[in-house]
C-alpha cells in the first residue's frame, strides 16, 4: 500500500498560505506567555521573616542574605545565575516569594550588562535605603571587576 | 576479535584490530553535522557495505554525579532533570521516588500528586517521540515531515508550559509530591488540544505507513532480529521494535501505571520502520493516557505535598522507570546528612548502543544516518565514568587507551587494577 504524494494536500495548503514568517510578528501578540510562567523570584517584604530558607534551597546559590534579626536584613539576587526553578517559592515558610512574570526578561539577561545582574529583592528595617544601596553598588563594582579580568584574559 | 561477543568499544589507534575484510574506515564524529551530540563512530566498510562498526563515547562528561554529592537533596531535585535535555521529567521522577523511599514518605503521597506526576511523564513521552521521528525523517531526507511534526509538537509543548511554567523542563515533582496543581480550567483548556494532537499524530502515522519516499528508506533497513536483540539487550522502543515486549511501566509498575488502561506496543519486524511505528503508536497511547489522567484528576482530591525533612536517614535505594528512550536507572546512597553520599545515573541510551551497532552489519553506508538515529542517541545523559580506589580513596579519570591498557595488564598478569 505504498503511495506517492500522501502529503500533497498539506503541501498545497502551505503553498496557498504563503510564508509563515510573514505573520510571525502578528502572532507573538496573539500568543502571550502563560499566566504561570516561571521567571525570577520576587519577595513581599512584609511577609519575609529573614529565615534564610530560600538561600539554603537555591540550587545555583544565586540568592544571598545579610541580616541582623528577623526585621532587619536584606536579600539580593544575581539574576543571570537564577535558573527560574521556583524552588525558593516552594520552600518559603511564609509564602513571601512569588514568581514574576516578566516576558521581556531574556532581553536583559543576554545583554551582559552587569548593572542589571544584581538586584536587591528585599531590604527591611535598618538595611533599607543607604545600606542596601551601598551593598548593591559594591556588588556591581565587584561584578564589573570580574568582567574586566575576563576581558583582559580574552585579550 | 572474540567471535560474537567482541567489544564494540575497542580502540583502533594502530589499526591492528580492524576487521580483515574491510578496505576503508569511515570516522563519524565527535563533531559532525549529522550528530547533535558528540559520539565517535568508526565504520569499517568494504565497497558500499558496512562490515562492522565501533563506537567511542565519553566526549561529554559533565560531572553531574559529582556535583550532586556537593549539593543537598533538596537542591538536587533541580539539578537532576538537567541530566538530559529532553527527558528531564523522567530523571526527576526517578530521583524523587528514590528520595521518597529513603525518607519513608512513600505511602503518604496522595493519588492526585501521583496522577500529576504521571501526566508530566506521559506528556514528555509524547513530545520526545514526536521530536524523534521528525529528526528521523530529516535524516532520511524527508524534511517536510520534520517541519510538520515539529509544528504539531508545539501543541503538547504549550500544554506543558501552561501546566508547569516551562516548556521542556517542567520540574513539577518534588520529594513528597508535586509542586503545582493542575486546576480544572487548565485541564478543560488542554482537552481539545489533546484531541487535535491525536488527529495530527494519526496523520503522521498515515504518512509513515503509506508515503513511498519515507517507507523505502526505513523498511527492511537495519534489521535487528529477535535473537540478536536478546544477545545485545536493547531496552525501550529499540527492543520493542524487535519483538521484546518489555516495558518497565508494565513489568514493574510505578506511580499508578497499573491503575489506568493502556496497551503495550510492540512490533516483531525489527527494522527501522518497526521502531518508528512503536514510537508513533506509543505517542497515541500516551495521548490517550493523558486524557484519562485529566479525567481522573477531576474526581480525585488530596494533599499535593507531604513534608520531607531535609536530612535523609541512612540507606540506599535503586529505582527505575521507562524513559522515552528506554530503561533509566538511578541508585542513591544516603548517609544521614542532607547531602547524598553517592548518586548514580544509568541513562537508557547506553544500553542501546550495542544493538544499534549490530544493526549496521552488512548495511549500505547511505543508511547509516537513519540507523544511527534509530535509538534516539542522547549522550549528554550517557557519559560518565570515574575510577575510584576504595582502599586509598585515589581517584583517576582515564582516557580510553590508558583504561584498556591497564585492564589488559591486570587481566594478563592477574594483578590488581591500580
Ligand atoms: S523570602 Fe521566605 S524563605 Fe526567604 S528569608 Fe524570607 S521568609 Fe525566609
Ligand atoms: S528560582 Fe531557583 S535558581 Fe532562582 S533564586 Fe529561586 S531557587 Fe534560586
Amino acid at each position: 500500500m505504498k503511495k506517492v504524494l500522501v502529503m500533497g494536500g498539506e503541501a498545497l495548503k502551505n503553498q496557498a498560505k504563503g510564508p509563515v514568517t510573514k505573520h510571525v510578528l502578528k502572532r507573538i501578540g496573539d500568543h502571550p506567555p502563560p499566566e504561570d510562567i516561571r521567571t525570577i523570584p520576587r519577595i513581599i517584604e512584609d511577609r519575609c521573616i529573614m529565615c534564610g530558607t530560600c538561600v539554603n534551597v537555591c540550587p545555583t546559590h544565586c540568592i544571598e542574605i545579610e541580616k541582623d534579626d528577623k526585621d532587619n536584613g536584606m536579600i539580593w539576587l544575581q539574576r543571570a545565575q537564577c535558573m527560574w526553578c521556583g524552588h525558593c517559592q516552594t520552600y518559603c515558610p511564609k509564602d513571601a516569594i512569588h514568581i514574576d512574570r516578566e516576558p521581556a526578561l531574556s532581553n536583559s539577561l543576554f545583554s551582559f550588562n552587569n548593572r542589571q545582574d544584581y538586584e536587591m529583592i528585599c531590604a527591611k528595617g535598618s538595611f533599607k535605603g543607604e545600606k542596601a544601596d551601598k551593598k548593591l553598588a559594591e556588588l556591581i563594582d565587584e561584578g564589573g571587576k570580574k568582567l574586566k579580568y575576563l576581558e583582559e584574559f580574552r585579550g | 576479535m572474540t567471535g560474537e561477543f567482541r567489544s564494540r568499544f575497542r580502540t583502533l589507534t594502530d589499526g591492528s584490530d580492524a576487521p580483515p575484510d574491510a578496505d576503508h574506515h569511515i570516522f563519524i564524529g565527535p563533531q559532525h553535522p549529522w550528530a547533535e551530540e558528540p559520539a565517535h563512530f568508526i565504520i569499517h566498510v568494504k565497497g558500499e557495505r558496512v562490515v562492522e562498526a565501533d563506537i567511542r563515547i565519553g566526549f561529554n562528561l559533565r560531572g553531574i554525579e559529582k556535583a550532586m554529592e556537593n549539593k543537598t537533596w533538596r537542591q538536587n531535585t533541580m539539578l537532576v532533570p538537567r541530566a538530559c535535555g529532553i527527558c528531564s521529567a523522567v530523571h526527576q521522577n526517578i530521583y524523587v521516588r528514590v528520595v521518597d523511599r529513603l525518607a519513608g514518605v512513600e505511602d503518604q503521597i496522595s493519588e492526585r500528586a501521583r496522577l500529576i506526576r504521571m501526566f508530566s511523564l506521559e506528556a514528555e513521552r509524547v513530545h520526545s517521540h514526536i521530536l524523534w521521528y521528525g529528526i528521523l525523517a530529516h535524516d532520511a531526507g524527508f524534511d517536510t515531515m520534520l517541519h510538520i511534526s515539529w509544528r504539531d509538537r508545539e501543541i503538547i509543548m504549550d500544554i506543558v508550559e501552561d501546566f508547569s511554567g516551562n516548556r521542556v523542563n517542567p520540574a513539577l515533582m518534588l520529594p513528597g509530591g508535586v509542586k503545582r496543581d493542575i486546576p480544572k480550567e487548565k485541564a478543560d483548556k488542554a482537552r481539545p488540544m489533546l484531541d487535535e494532537l491525536e488527529k495530527k499524530v494519526l496523520y503522521h502515522k498515515k504518512v509513515f505507513t503509506e508515503e513511498a519516499s519515507i517507507r523505502n528508506r526505513l523498511e527492511d533497513v537495519g534489521v535487528l532480529t529477535k535473537d540478536d536483540a536478546k544477545k545485545t539487550t536493547p531496552n525501550g522502543p529499540t527492543g520493542r521494535g524487535s519483538g521484546l515486549p518489555f516495558d518497565i511501566r508494565k513489568s514493574y509498575p510505578y506511580e499508578l501505571y497499573d491503575k489506568i488502561d493502556w496497551n503495550l506496543v510492540y512490533y516483531t519486524e525489527g527494522d527501522i520502520l518497526a521502531t518508528t511505528m512503536v514510537r508513533i503508536d506509543e505517542t497515541l497511547e500516551s495521548i490517550q493516557m493523558c486524557k484519562q489522567i485529566l479525567d481522573r484528576l477531576e474526581s480525585t482530591q488530596g494533599e499535593l505535598l507531604a513534608r520531607v525533612k531535609p536530612r535523609i536517614p541512612e540507606g540506599s535505594y535503586m529505582s527505575r522507570a521507562e524513559a522515552p528512550r528506554g530503561e533509566d536507572i538511578h541508585f542513591g546512597i544516603a548517609n544521614g546528612t542532607d547531602t547524598p553520599e553517592r548518586y548514580k545515573i544509568r541513562a537508557p541510551s547506553l544500553g542501546n548502543i550495542d544493538a544499534t551497532l549490530k544493526r549496521m552489519d552488512g548495511e549500505y553506508i547511505a543508511d547509516m544516518p537513519v540507523i544511527l538515529r534509530s535509538y534516539d542517541p542522547c549522550f549528554s545523559c550517557t557519559n560518565r565514568v570515574m575510577i575510584i580506589n576504595e582502599k586509598t580513596g585515589e581517584k583517576m579519570i582515564l582516557n580510553q587507551d590508558d583504561f584498556a591498557r591497564k585492564a589488559i595488564k591486570a587481566k594478563k598478569y592477574n594483578r590488581s587494577f591500580f
